[in-house]
């Protein structure tokens, strides 16, 4: 019987130095900071395109490395809210540009910081003028959708960042309808 | 005496469709004499043997996911996904077993025996990130019969040797696969720089010109 409470005891000990040692370990925090995310500013402006972006930090406020394993940008402006222009859009890692909207995985290591560029390309769908189909533009949501990864199983989340009608039309030079 | 040489080679991205040896032959063949040893990256045979699985096809365990967090975060098994996929390969319970008396060592200050007795995929393994796109989003497993494969290269380029080398920029270098009389301890030390280039570069050949010379 004091085999079994001493094995009983052993366990209970090793269960909770496991328990402290987590959480002295902690986790990777990925802090996807859209609400401070960077002025829009215009990349291109054609005839009948615009593309603006604006950047966001990814920041790994935990104690452990994480990884960013995918991330891209989903526009949600449906034609029957307004069908007057076309949205594309992707993220790009800050000093790694591509042009096949390819997201390569990325580490972040604790305490440190990546940045993402947020790219949107409105292109003019019933005019020629971009100009021209912005004055009725709406605002427009995009959710920028990242799987991550680090002492947990992975996961994929989203944050959301509206690029304001107001501010569009401010940066192509345009005056909304009312 | 002809004078030692490192030479790598560029190629496409290579994927489970291509045979490891056509490759070597189409872009190295013309290149590599008999006094020379081909060596092939670690993590590009493995891909050309179809050793790659997605972390969203694994079913992660709870042991997997506690197990992971004894690892130090830069390791390939430090993520649940990775230690899964070791799992998978060398069981759940050597990887366990091996977990434990890897940990016991290593309080009486003995490093290195978790990956003797995990099964030889615990340092073989590359977590995502660990390779070039489109395989950054896999988990690389280390190459099957490594022997067979560098026998293989020989035969087919009639060079003096050929190794299977896992390299990276953190100055580790170690050959998983060599052919009889090649000094793999020479040819690891050779390699010490990384010649086949990080991620995105696609160099996964490198030719050792003049390398039985040099061994003597």
């Amino acid at each position: 019987m004091e085999f079994l409470y001493g094995l009983i005891g052993i366990v209970i000990v090793v269960v909770i130095l496991v328990k402290l040692f987590l959480l002295r370990e902690g986790d990777a925090i990925i802090d996807v900071r859209t609400d401070a995310h960077t002025a829009f500013v215009v990349d291109e402006l054609t005839k009948d395109s615009v593309t603006v972006s604006t950047k966001v930090e990814f920041a790994n406020i935990g104690t452990q490395c994480g990884t960013i394993m995918d991330c891209y940008v989903r526009s949600l402006l449906p034609y029957e809210q307004f069908d007057g222009v076309k949205v594309e859009a992707k993220a790009e890692l800050d000093g790694a540009p591509r042009e096949d909207d390819y997201f390569e995985a990325v580490l972040i290591q604790r305490k440190e910081s990546i940045n993402v560029w947020v790219k949107i390309k409105i292109t003019a769908r019933k005019t020629a003028d971009i100009k021209e189909a912005l004055i009725d533009m709406v605002d427009l949501p995009v959710d920028l959708v990242y799987q991550y990864a680090a002492r947990k199983p992975w996961a994929i989340t989203k944050k959301r960042i509206v690029l304001k009608a107001e501010d569009i039309a401010k940066l192509v030079g345009v005056i909304l309808a009312k | 005496m002809a004078n030692l040489e490192i030479i790598p080679v560029p190629t496409r991205i290579l994927t489970d469709k291509d045979d490891i040896i056509d490759i070597v032959e189409k872009y190295a063949g013309t290149k590599i004499g008999k006094n020379d040893v081909i060596s092939v990256a670690e993590s590009v045979v493995a891909i050309t043997q179809g050793r790659i699985v997605r972390p969203e096809d694994l079913t992660i365990s709870r042991v997997a996911q506690l197990l992971c967090r004894f690892i130090p975060d830069y390791g390939s098994l430090a993520s649940p996904h990775g230690m899964q996929s070791l799992m998978d390969i060398e069981g759940k319970w050597r990887v366990t077993f091996a977990l434990i008396l890897g940990f016991l060592a290593k309080v009486i200050g003995k490093n290195g025996v978790f990956y003797k007795f995990g099964g030889e995929q615990a340092a073989l393994i590359d977590d995502v990130t660990g390779t070039m796109p489109p395989f950054d989003k896999y988990i690389v497993y280390g190459p099957k019969d490594p022997q067979t494969v560098v026998k293989k290269l020989q035969e087919r380029l009639g060079c003096f040797g050929a190794v299977i080398a896992d390299v990276n920029d953190l100055k580790r270098s170690r050959i998983v696969g060599v052919t009889d009389g090649v000094d793999g301890d020479k040819v690891a030390h050779l390699l010490i720089d990384n010649p086949f280039g990080n991620a995105s570069q696609k160099t996964p050949i490198v030719i050792i010109k003049n390398f039985k010379q040099y061994q003597g």
